[in-house]
C-alpha cells in the first residue's frame, strides 16, 4: 500500500496503521476480558508506553465473564415431516444460559413471534419443559426521529445537501443491532416459566447478514443467566416451524460456556500533558477496545496514530486518550452520570468517568472515534448480502458543552472544516453527517455529552457492526469490509479537528 | 472550507440568527425536559396492568410510521429550499416543535407499551424502551472500589450490593 494518500507530518503512515489492522484481525474476537481482548489491551499498553511523554494508566477491573465454548443444534423427526440432522446456527445468544457438553434435548415448540408490545410472561407457558422456537421482529428503525442533521460533507455536494441525503438514507434502516436494543428476548422469564432452551429466529434479513451476529450485548449474567439460547436465520426458522407443526420434532441444543467469577479486563488510558495556561481544560479522545470484529474495535488504532502524532507537537491542552473496556458487557460496567444532560444513550466510558470525575468535569470536549473505514453492506433486491458501493455515513454528533452560549458551534465547524481539509489534501474524507442528539446519541460519546462536554463523536453503524466475521470467512473478522483509504482519511480529519480545538479558547466551546 | 460548500455555521449570517438561535436552544431544552418526564413516567408503570388492544396499537404505530416519513419528507423539502442560515434555523426549530407535538400525542396514546408492531419497530416507542433499558443497566450495575495498585496501574473490584447500594427490584 505504498504511495498512499497525503498525510500529516508525524502521523503514522497508512501502511503502518493498516498493518495494525491486520494484527488486530489476527488476535481473534475480543469479547470483554477474553484472550483476544487481553492480547489487544496488552498490545495497546505496549504501544502507548513507547510514545514519548505519554503518561500511561491502566485500570484492571474484576468482573464476571461469560465466554461461549461450543454451540450447535440438531433435529430428529419423522422423515415424512422433514429431514433430521444438524441445523445451521447463526450464532449463540451472548450471556444466556449454558448446557452440558452433550446439550439438552426436548420437543420443539413454536411460540411464534415475540414482540415486546403487549408481551406477558404467559408467552412462554406452552413451551414449559421443552425447547421454544421464537421469531423476533425485523429490526427496522427510523432515524427521522431522535437526531437532527445540521450539516455534512459529500464529494461535490453542499453541506446542506449532505445532511439531506443522510436524512433520506436514514429514514428506514434495518440493522441487527436494533434487535438487541429494542426487542431483546426476555430469557429470564423463559427460564422462570420452565422453558429449557430457546431458539431465536431472525426476520427479514439474509442468512449472510445475520451470520455470527453477537447480539444482544446488554444481557445480564449476575446469578441469573436465563435459558441457553441460539440464533438461526429466517429460512432455518421456517424449516423449524414446519417441523414443530408436525408435532414430534426433537431438537438438541448445545451451548457450552465458561463462567469466570473473578476475571479481569483492562481500561487503558493516559494523557499527553499540554503546556497552555489552561491546559487542565483538556480534550478527551476515546473509544472502546472490546467486541466481535475489526470494524467494531479499530477506534483504538486511530487513537494510537493520533497519540503518536500529537506527542511530537506543541499542545496547549491536556490530551486524554481513553480506551474503555466493558462496551460488550454493559450490565457490569455502565454507570449513571450525575446530573446528566438529557440524552438517550450511555456507554462503557461512564465507568471511567465515574471513577475519575475530576478529569471530565474540567475537560472541554470529547472526541469519540469508533468504526473507522466502514463500507456499506445491505441485502440487495435479490436478497443477497452485498456491498452497496457506498461508504457508511460518518455519523458524528457535534455538540457544544452544557452551558453553550455561542451561536457558532465550534465543534461542528472544526470538524467539518477538518473533513474539508482532508478532502482538499487529496485524502479520502468519505461522507459525513454532523448531527445534534434530540435526544438519541449512539456510541461512546454519549456519556461525555451527558456529562456536559462538547462532542465530536463519530459512530457509524454498519449492518455488520456486531458480526464476528462473515459467514464465508469468519476468521477475517470483517477486516475485508473496511476501506483503508477511508479509515486513514477519518484519522486525518480527527487530527485536524483536535488541532483546531486545542488552539481554541475555552469560552468558544 | 471549500468555497462550493455551504455550511450552516459558515454562512456569515450568525448575527441575523441570534434570536432564532436562542429560541432553538430554549426549544431543545424544553424538548429534553419533556422527554425526560415522559420516560420517567413510562418507567414507573406496570406493563401487565396496561395491556392494550393489539390491533389498535398496531394500527396506531403504523400510522405513526407514516407520519415519520411524511415529517422527514417535509423537512427535506423545506431545507432544500432554504435560502440562508436564518431560514435553516427556523425550519429546524419548526421540525423540533413538530416532533415534540407528535411524540407527546403518541406517548399519551401508547402509554408505556414498547417496541414493535408486526415487522416495524415503532421508533418512538422503541426509544422510550431503550432509554429505560439503559437507565436500568446503569442503576443496577455494580459500583467499584480500588483494591490495589498505584497511580499507574489500579485494580478495581465490585462493591457487594449491601455495601455499595441497596438491592434493587429486578424486572
Amino acid at each position: 500500500m505504498t504511495g498512499g494518500p497525503p498525510s500529516l507530518p508525524g502521523l503514522p503512515s497508512i501502511d503502518e496503521v493498516w498493518a495494525w489492522h491486520l494484527n488486530l484481525a489476527g488476535m481473534g474476537t475480543r469479547y470483554t476480558g477474553s484472550p483476544g481482548h487481553v492480547r489487544f489491551t496488552k498490545w495497546l499498553q505496549q504501544e502507548f508506553s513507547a510514545i514519548p511523554g505519554f503518561q500511561l494508566r491502566t485500570d484492571t477491573i474484576v468482573f464476571q465473564r461469560w465466554l461461549a465454548e461450543d454451540y450447535s443444534l440438531s433435529i430428529a423427526q419423522d422423515p415424512a415431516a422433514g429431514r433430521s440432522g444438524p441445523v445451521e446456527v447463526s450464532y449463540y445468544y451472548p450471556y444466556s444460559g449454558a448446557t452440558p457438553q452433550g446439550g439438552i434435548t426436548g420437543r420443539l415448540v413454536n411460540l411464534g413471534q415475540y414482540t415486546p408490545l403487549g408481551y406477558t410472561r404467559a408467552f412462554w407457558e406452552a413451551a414449559k419443559g421443552e425447547i421454544a422456537l421464537v421469531r423476533v421482529p425485523q429490526p427496522t428503525f427510523s432515524f427521522d426521529i431522535g437526531q437532527i442533521p445540521i450539516g455534512g460533507f459529500e464529494q461535490n455536494d453542499s453541506s446542506l445537501q449532505a445532511a439531506l441525503d443522510y436524512l433520506t438514507d436514514a429514514s428506514v434502516v434495518t440493522n441487527a443491532v436494533f434487535q438487541g436494543m429494542f426487542a431483546a428476548v426476555p430469557l429470564q422469564h423463559a427460564m422462570q416459566a420452565g422453558v429449557r432452551g430457546v431458539i431465536c429466529v431472525w426476520t427479514g434479513m439474509s442468512d449472510d447478514q445475520v451470520a455470527n451476529q453477537y447480539n444482544p450485548f446488554t444481557t445480564k449474567l449476575v446469578g441469573d443467566p436465563g435459558c441457553p439460547a441460539l440464533w438461526v436465520g429466517d429460512q432455518t426458522g421456517e424449516f423449524l416451524a414446519r417441523s414443530a407443526r408436525a408435532g414430534n420434532a426433537q431438537v438438541t441444543l448445545t451451548l457450552t460456556a465458561s463462567i469466570t467469577p473473578n476475571a479481569t479486563t483492562d481500561t487503558v488510558w493516559g494523557v499527553l500533558p499540554g503546556t497552555g495556561a489552561d491546559h487542565g481544560r483538556g480534550l478527551i479522545v476515546n473509544t472502546h477496545t472490546d467486541g466481535p470484529s475489526v470494524p467494531e474495535e479499530n477506534g483504538a488504532l486511530g487513537l494510537l496514530a493520533l497519540a503518536r502524532y500529537f506527542a511530537q507537537r506543541q499542545r496547549n491542552r491536556d490530551l486524554y486518550f481513553v480506551m474503555a473496556t466493558g462496551h460488550f458487557q454493559l450490565p457490569q460496567f455502565m454507570q449513571d452520570i450525575p446530573n446528566p444532560r438529557m440524552v438517550v444513550g450511555n456507554d462503557a466510558i461512564s465507568w471511567w468517568m465515574t471513577n475519575y470525575p475530576g478529569i471530565y468535569q474540567t475537560a472541554l470536549a470529547g472526541l469519540t472515534i469508533e468504526h473507522l473505514g466502514c463500507t456499506q453492506w445491505a441485502d440487495n433486491a435479490n436478497g443477497q448480502y452485498a456491498p452497496t458501493g457506498e461508504y457508511e455515513w460518518g455519523a458524528t454528533y457535534t455538540t457544544q458543552n452544557r452551558d453553550f452560549t455561542n451561536l457558532t458551534n465550534l465543534e461542528q465547524r472544526a470538524y467539518l472544516d477538518a473533513v474539508h481539509g482532508t478532502n482538499s489534501s487529496g485524502a479520502n474524507a468519505g461522507r459525513v453527517v454532523a448531527m445534534l442528539p434530540a435526544p438519541v446519541f449512539f456510541g461512546e460519546g454519549a456519556p461525555l455529552y451527558a456529562g456536559g462536554l462538547g462532542t465530536v463523536s463519530m459512530c457509524p453503524v454498519p449492518s455488520y457492526l456486531l458480526q464476528a466475521g462473515s459467514r464465508a470467512h469468519p476468521e477475517r473478522l470483517n477486516l475485508d469490509k473496511l476501506d483503508p483509504q477511508l479509515m486513514y482519511g477519518q484519522i486525518l480529519s480527527f487530527a485536524r479537528t483536535i488541532s483546531t480545538l486545542d488552539a481554541a479558547q475555552a469560552a468558544d466551546f | 472550507m471549500a468555497d462550493e460548500t455551504r455550511s450552516f455555521d459558515s454562512s456569515g449570517a450568525a448575527d441575523q440568527a441570534a434570536e432564532l438561535g436562542k429560541r432553538v436552544q430554549e426549544m431543545m431544552a424544553n424538548y429534553f425536559d419533556w422527554l425526560q418526564h415522559a420516560t420517567s413516567a413510562g418507567g414507573s408503570t406496570n406493563l401487565n396492568s396496561r395491556l392494550l388492544n393489539y390491533t389498535t396499537l398496531n394500527s396506531r404505530l403504523l400510522n405513526y410510521a407514516t407520519e415519520h416519513v411524511n415529517a422527514a419528507s417535509t423537512l427535506i423539502s423545506k431545507l432544500s429550499r432554504a435560502a440562508d442560515l436564518q431560514e435553516v434555523v427556523k425550519i429546524q426549530m419548526e421540525f423540533v416543535q413538530t416532533q415534540m407535538t407528535m411524540f407527546n400525542t403518541r406517548t399519551k396514546k401508547i402509554d408505556d407499551a414498547v417496541a414493535a408492531a408486526g415487522n416495524l419497530v415503532g421508533s418512538f416507542v422503541s426509544l422510550l424502551s431503550w432509554q429505560k433499558v439503559l437507565q436500568d443497566l446503569a442503576r443496577n450495575s455494580p459500583k467499584y472500589t480500588q483494591t490495589s495498585g498505584d497511580d499507574r496501574m489500579r485494580t478495581w473490584s465490585a462493591v457487594p450490593p449491601h455495601e455499595g447500594h441497596p438491592p434493587r427490584e429486578r424486572r
